[in-house]
């Protein structure tokens, strides 16, 4: 077989895991789904869950060395034969951890249980007093004494075990450690493997974010910021979830679950993006979708724990560049760690697939669709000039409008063909001030001649900068808006050129056989795509 | 002609599209119909081209551009089909794939 002298270029992307506990089973799936896709990872963050997930990539595990759908060796093979007692996910919160976190898991899943054995307790203790006093035996009243110290030890310990943490993750962090020397330095058994090995030698740069409760701030581990800090160190740091485990020391300060300031870290690629702007930024949330209970004064700080855990994820999001966010939900709870290894891989495998569905519609084969059809447009409208008009087309270029996810005034250019050598490829349009602007909101097609109309030629100072990225040869525009079956506006064809064109009848029989081609082609496109398309830009804003 | 600018109307109407007059103050021309339509609620196969309705009011030479315009459309008919087709592949694969996935709450997430 002959080797392709000039193979695609890979897609680099910067990865964000978030945390979740047991759900970051998920994480494994969307890095399988990426792997698939042959993209090159430059960069991994996470939190928590993530956080492990992202370490273990950046280290250079692949995602079925972590755990493969379709069986084989697990990342806890791996781990056993590094700590013997290291055999199951829940080992990792030790076996008397496990054992308490179990009963924390049984108490929040049945506070009203909890409380009625409580009151229970209370009413009986000072009965037993009454009754064991008023028997006069002191057999009677040793036993009365017996259960009320009893009862309060336990109490104490409980108390001392919510406040302290329920779990130790040493043994983890320990074996953790040693997996990464393993993998990353095999021949050096005595290394110490720190943020700064990662990010050079061909590995993908890592940042982790935990929470600094001595300087109470966010933390964030990373190559450049603490490249004498373990990873391993790093990672526990991040996991440390508040009342579940015990918080993690590294010198003098304590942390726990970065969870709790930045649960999705899309923001510490700022720089990256800015330096490489064609690099993908995935940032894999998981979402909360366990059923919320009615909110009461005595019940909501589950609730409050939840929505901080995982209700930032647009706030995380909101950084310079396009980050893609796949949300993905799971059925699993966030202390599930003790599912079967067949469940796991079934998660594993739903991840994959459910990652899969949404990279190829948001990043991958929906987006090469629409520049396939934007390039047979381009064809289709240098062919109607040439042929129609007979004039050379020069050049032609077609780009797709679609508002960016919340974005509410302005139409960013996409999947386009023909902007390869200008500086306005993939800018973002306003709506008002510009001819695209007006198709969109008349929802009707618009087809100008310049010089444009000044109220719709980016006028103003803000659209100052604009107007210089804007191809300066631009000598028409025809913009097409592609309305779904409800009349709203889905996205907008927008096609330009700089040839002088003919101010006669036969331009406007040209236009009108491009504008009606392509809208009748862009709509069947559409219809096919129906299920795909979503609402983005025109999101309903539920209260 | 003087126009610099054309406003489509919605397809709603037979009157396709309406040239603005810029110098007679925006008077409306006449309107045209035609161009390619997808049989068959246009479900990808090869499309069939519809006979112009100008009324013989053009001048030549605007019919021979219309028909110089249909020509050049029709030499782009395959590739559209092909993308089309490509369309439908994607939507039946997702399907495929959505319904492979055993947890509801991934199902449910993948399909948004």
């Amino acid at each position: 077989m002959i080797k392709d002298p000039f193979p695609p270029p890979r897609h680099r992307v910067f990865v964000a895991l978030a945390g979740g506990g047991a759900k970051g089973l998920i994480h494994v799936g969307a890095l399988r789904a990426l792997e698939d896709r042959q993209v090159e990872f430059r960069g991994m963050a996470g939190t928590s869950a993530g956080a492990i997930v992202a370490t273990l990539k950046a280290a250079g595990f692949s995602s079925r060395e972590l755990l493969d759908p379709d069986g084989g060796p697990t990342l806890l093979d791996r781990l056993s034969k590094i700590d013997s007692k290291v055999t199951r996910a829940t080992d990792i919160f030790g076996r008397s951890g496990w054992f308490r976190v179990r009963i924390f898991r049984w108490a929040v899943a049945h506070p009203w249980t909890l409380i009625l054995l409580l009151v229970a307790i209370g009413l009986a203790v000072p009965s037993g007093l009454l009754f064991s006093g008023s028997s006069r035996s002191w057999p009677v009243i040793a036993f009365a004494i017996l259960a009320v110290v009893t009862f309060a030890g336990i109490g104490l310990l409980g108390v001392r075990f919510v406040l302290g943490g329920l779990a130790d993750v040493s043994r983890f962090r320990a074996a953790l450690g040693t997996l990464l020397q393993q993998k990353m330095f095999p021949d050096e058994p005595e290394r110490i493997v720190t943020m700064g090995d990662f990010g050079r030698d061909g590995r993908p740069t890592l940042k982790i974010v935990s929470a600094n409760l001595s300087r109470r701030r966010l933390q964030l581990f990373s190559p450049d910021r603490t490249p004498g800090v373990a990873a391993a160190d790093a990672v526990a740091a991040s996991i440390c979830l508040p009342l579940i485990f015990i918080p993690w020391r590294i010198g003098g300060s304590t942390f726990v679950d970065g969870g709790i300031v930045s649960n999705l870290p899309a923001w510490p690629f700022d720089e990256e993006r800015e330096l490489d702007p064609e690099a993908l930024t995935i940032a894999v949330e998981i979402a909360d979708t366990s059923d919320a209970p009615t909110i009461r004064r005595f019940n909501w700080l589950p609730s409050a724990i939840r929505t901080a855990l995982f209700g930032s994820g647009e706030l995380n999001l909101r950084v310079s560049g396009q980050a893609e966010q796949l949300v993905l939900e799971s059925s699993l709870n966030l202390l599930d760690f003790d599912l079967t290894l067949e469940k796991a891989r079934q998660e594993v495998s739903d991840g994959e697939a459910a990652a899969s569905v949404r990279l190829d519609k948001r990043l991958f084969r929906r987006p090469e669709l629409y520049r396939n059809a934007c390039e047979v447009t381009r064809g289709l409208a240098e062919d109607v000039i040439e042929l129609a008009l007979e004039i050379q087309p020069r050049r032609v270029r077609v780009a797709i409008a679609v508002p960016d996810h919340d974005y509410h005034h302005s139409l960013r250019l996409r999947f386009s063909s023909g902007y390869e050598p200008d500086a306005d490829e993939g800018v973002l349009v306003p709506l008002t001030g510009s001819v695209l602007g007006s198709a969109w909101t008349a929802q009707e097609s618009r087809f100008e001649l310049a010089p444009f109309p000044d109220e719709f030629n980016l006028p103003g100072s803000a659209n100052r900068l604009r107007r210089k990225l804007r191809w300066s040869k631009l000598a028409w525009q025809l913009c097409i808006p592609i309305l779904d079956q409800n009349d709203r506006t889905r996205f907008a064809v927008h096609i330009g050129g700089d040839a002088k064109l003919p101010r006669d009848e036969r331009l406007e029989v040209a236009v009108t056989e491009i504008e009606s081609s392509v809208k009748e082609f862009f709509n069947l496109i559409m219809q096919e795509l129906s299920e795909l398309e979503d609402y983005d830009g025109l999101e309903e804003h539920n209260l | 002609m003087a126009w610099k600018s054309i406003t489509f109307k919605n397809a709603n109407a037979d009157d396709h599209f309406a040239s603005k007059e810029v110098k007679a103050g925006g008077s409306v021309s006449s309107a045209r119909q035609g161009g390619v339509n997808p049989p068959n609620g246009g479900k990808g196969e090869r499309w069939s081209v519809k006979g112009s309705n100008t009324g013989g009011t053009k001048e030549p030479s605007v019919g021979e551009a219309k028909n110089a315009s249909t020509r050049a459309v029709s030499k782009h008919r395959d590739a559209m089909t092909g993308v089309i087709l490509d369309a439908r592949k994607l939507a039946d694969e997702r399907r495929t794939t959505l319904n492979s996935i055993k947890d509801p709450d991934l199902k449910r997430s993948a399909a948004r």
